[in-house]
């Protein structure tokens, strides 16, 4: 492979890194296997009752 | 965003987020989710402390030493959601006074950070209005501009 294709190579996988996430924040595929905890679920039901009620702004 | 801020994970269908909070009471696993509710695009911003088995306690006080951190950090995850989903809103209410004081306390202090190409709204005596430093709220609402 000449050094031209090397460096082409490279830099697909730099982008493929830079893509799957960046510096601060980064995809755990795990996460999304928790259930919703039962006091987020709660609450918003709350949020639910004060929506229903006051709506949402304009 | 110029203030220091925790990095952090996030789930595929971008709803739930977690990062560790590193503090004088060592470190802590903080989750937040997004949870839809009954309107569409609008969800509810849910915060806890994750113990090992991985119990969500939404009530626990911290008291880590980095509230201001853990405030930019939810702040940038909240920018994360709504860059994500374009026509999406969040409501944000903290369930004690002390934790809703903070919260209106930060975002005070940082509205002109936070106003750029969203819109922030309190509920104020009964009604829906933007937010305004002098008048307090108990609920939030954030959304991009329309």
């Amino acid at each position: 492979m000449n050094r031209n294709k090397k460096n082409q190579a490279k830099n697909k996988n730099i982008i493929k890194k830079r893509s799957a996430g960046s510096k601060h924040m980064s995809v755990d595929a795990g996460l999304d296997k928790n259930v919703i905890p039962e006091v987020f679920i709660k609450k918003t039901r709350k949020v639910n009752t004060f929506l229903n009620k006051h709506g949402l702004p304009a | 965003m110029k203030y220091k801020f925790y990095p952090f994970t996030v789930s595929p269908d971008f709803k739930t987020f977690e990062f560790i909070s590193k503090g004088k009471n060592g470190m802590i696993l903080k989750r937040v989710g997004f949870i839809s509710t009954d309107r569409p695009y609008v969800f509810n911003l849910g915060l806890g402390d994750v113990d090992e088995s991985g119990n969500v306690f939404d009530t626990t006080i911290t008291n880590n030493g980095d509230t201001h951190k853990v405030l930019n950090t939810i702040h940038m995850i909240v920018l994360e959601f709504l860059r994500h989903g374009k026509l999406n809103s969040v409501i944000i209410q903290g369930n004690t006074l002390s934790r809703k004081r903070l919260f209106k306390i930060y975002i005070s202090a940082n509205l002109s950070q936070i106003t750029g190409d969203l819109e922030i709204f309190g509920f104020n005596k009964g009604v829906w209005e933007k937010f305004e430093r002098k008048n307090e709220y108990y609920i939030f609402l954030i959304r991009k501009k329309k």
